[in-house]
């Protein structure tokens, strides 16, 4: 074996490629050994033949490719920017669209919302109420200072023209114009007739009329209605009292039995009811109660508060000249009976003439019983009031929501479980799976590495 | 200045400015170095095709990282030696048959101006034998030798392309050099001795 310590120089000597220094020693080298300059020749036959290795050239059609190949990424570059741009705005908005969806759907589902609602409406609605008491308040207090104050004019309605009616968030309202005659003047009324349940149409009439009231002259005041003159009756006022409320209620037994504790609570008694449901479960029914007259508003406030106040309508009848005939026929037919009835009681009465007073006496006292009777329903109507109260679940149940969202989150709930449950079941197989597929993949490597091996010693 | 006339550096200067003209002038001057070079590497024309063209893309692709620190030629050689590796290594995991690829799938063209029919027939005989002998050297041996032989570079610049120390390098073809003289002894019969 050749150990010239140039040999390994040679390679490079060939190449051109010695440092400066070495490159001298080695041509004086090769000058005196034969082995290397042999060992030299070699090499430089081997590159020669190596160098006889020619490789075809590409032709133009490489660089066509390769042109259209870079068109061809600008394009797509341009549009990967384009799918860039286009994420960039539907990732964040799918995932705000998300969160929103969420926030949503939690809110929706989250326990008592709905009663929420319902508890914001009723509010809304007795604050209408509560307008609407004083109002109405107002409307009593103004009643007697009109009476007194329509007392110059001394008269009776004469007559009554004109008038507009009409129907704001569906509460009734009605105004009149009119002329009031009496003593010596002829001027000109005007009649509202304000709806206390709703607190804008009785403004909006009472504004009307103290409007009126001023350009016609008659100075600022608080004329507010004006009633028709009623006899004294020295009972004090005899005012049949009746109020309508329609309600929309979450649960329609549960509204029944708060209205009937509403009732018994404020002294008054259920007069009829009915209660029923149709078809698709839903509960609606009727109470009509009578409450004490001093009351009435409570009641009306408190049974407005059991749901969404759908509609309220209260009426006031006076009834004071009614009351006032019948006490005056009553008189009268008393002081008959009592006549008739002394009568009677005279001892030089003859059998026939007693007879003929006993027949004349029992109409009169039939009479005169059928008028206590009528003063008796009377005097009750005016002492307790009247309140309708129509109540009805929605279309929409709120029970049958709240019963679909149970049902919901039980589904829910029940598919977590049995997710659970088989992911449970189906870890041992996923663990057996992950080994034999290790297995076989070990398995596929070794081979490999020994049918390399094989080939290498082939 | 004509493109005939600039540098390889002046010219992907130009380039990376938007001068399309410039990669044309590239095309002509390396599209068939980096084709050879891949090609005797690879041992397959179509893969060596493949490559060559991946190289230029990259050139496209990357022109805005260029800095001419270096020589051109030698980044464009780096490239193609990554590019080389990479596919290397697909085959590795696309079959378990490796030796399969490294056979050659076109005969090796060794041309000669006038062969005698002996020569000839021994020409043939010893192209077989080379081809056989060059895809069975180590890897970086054979790439080391290739850049040297057919492409004429330096000793630095494959220092550069290989990412290797200069005395590396010159191992690397020292080392390739004696494997194919020891397995082409035989036909590298030496008539006299060094002369110069």
């Amino acid at each position: 074996m050749n150990k010239c310590h140039v040999l390994k120089d040679l390679s490079s000597y060939l190449d051109n490629q010695l440092a400066g220094d070495r490159r001298p020693h080695v041509e004086n080298h090769l000058k005196e050994c034969a082995t290397c300059s042999e060992e030299l020749s070699r090499l430089k036959k081997l590159s020669e033949q190596l160098k006889a290795w020619q490789v075809p050239e590409l032709g133009s059609s490489f660089d066509n490719s390769v042109r259209n190949k870079i068109v061809l990424q600008e394009l797509e570059k341009g549009e990967i920017k384009m799918k860039k741009k286009t994420l960039a705005i539907l990732i964040p908005s799918s995932a705000l669209a998300g969160i929103l969806v969420i926030a949503f759907l939690g809110v929706l589902f989250r326990p008592g919302h709905i009663m929420q609602i319902n508890n914001d409406m009723i509010r809304k609605g007795r604050m209408s109420q509560l307008d609407a008491r004083s109002l109405y308040e107002r409307a009593e207090v103004s009643r007697g200072v009109l009476a007194k104050a329509r007392s110059p004019y001394g008269g009776t309605m004469a007559d009554m023209a004109g008038g507009t009616e009409g129907a704001l968030g569906g509460v009734s309202y009605q105004s009149t114009k009119g002329m009031m005659k009496g003593g010596s003047k002829s001027d000109r009324y005007y009649y509202a007739n304000a709806v206390v349940t709703e607190a804008a149409p009785t403004a909006l009439a009472i504004r009307d009329v103290e409007q009126d009231f001023v350009s016609a002259g008659y100075g600022e005041g608080p004329i507010i209605v004006i009633q028709p003159t009623m006899p004294a009756t020295g009972e004090g006022d005899k005012i049949i009292r009746t109020a309508e409320v329609k309600l929309e209620v979450e649960d329609g037994k549960d509204t029944y039995n708060k209205a009937s504790v509403i009732c018994q609570e404020l002294g008054g008694y259920m007069a009829a009811s009915r209660f029923y449901k149709d078809r698709e479960d839903r509960e609606s029914g009727t109470i009509i109660m009578r409450i004490p007259k001093d009351k009435f508003l409570t009641a009306v406030d408190k049974l407005s508060a059991l749901g969404k106040v759908d509609n309220i309508d209260t009426n006031s009848q006076d009834v004071a000249q009614e009351y006032a005939n019948l006490k005056a026929r009553l008189d009268a037919a008393m002081v008959v009976y009592n006549k008739t009835l002394e009568a009677l009681q005279k001892k030089q009465v003859t059998i026939s003439e007693a007879a003929r007073l006993e027949s004349e006496l029992t109409p009169v006292l039939q009479r005169v019983q059928e008028l206590k009777n009528q003063i008796e329903y009377l005097n009750n109507a005016v002492s307790f009031t009247t309140i309708t109260v129509n109540f009805h679940e929605p279309a929409v149940s709120v029970k049958a929501l709240k019963e679909s969202s149970r049902y919901l989150k039980q589904g829910l709930y029940t598919a977590a479980i049995d997710a659970v449950k088989f992911l449970a079941k189906a870890i041992p197989v996923v663990i057996v799976t992950v080994v034999l597929l290790a297995v076989a993949l070990a398995a596929v490597l070794i081979l490999k590495a020994w049918i390399i091996r094989l080939f290498k010693r082939g | 200045m004509e493109m005939q006339n600039m540098t390889d550096e002046q010219l992907m200067l130009d380039y990376q400015k938007g001068e399309t003209l410039a990669m044309d002038e590239l095309l002509k001057r390396y599209k068939n170095p980096i084709y050879h070079f891949a090609f005797r590497l690879m041992g397959n024309a179509s893969e060596a095709e493949d490559i060559a063209q991946e190289v230029f893309l990259r050139l496209h692709q990357f022109r805005a990282n260029y800095r001419p620190i270096g020589k051109f030629r030698t980044w464009l050689f780096s490239i193609t030696h990554n590019l080389c590796i990479s596919n290397i290594r697909k085959r590795k995991w696309l079959t378990l048959w490796p030796r399969k690829y490294n056979e050659p799938e076109e005969l090796v063209d060794f041309q000669s101006p006038d062969p005698s029919p002996v020569e000839q027939a021994v020409s043939n005989e010893m192209s077989v034998v080379l081809k056989s002998c060059i895809q069975d050297l180590p890897f970086l041996q054979k790439e080391a030798l290739i850049l040297r032989e057919y492409e004429n570079l330096d000793y630095q610049e494959i220092s550069g392309i290989l990412n290797k120390s200069l005395g590396t390098v010159k191992t690397l073809i020292h080392r390739a050099r004696q494997n194919l003289k020891d397995k082409l002894l035989p036909y590298l019969e030496v008539k006299g001795g060094y002369n110069e």
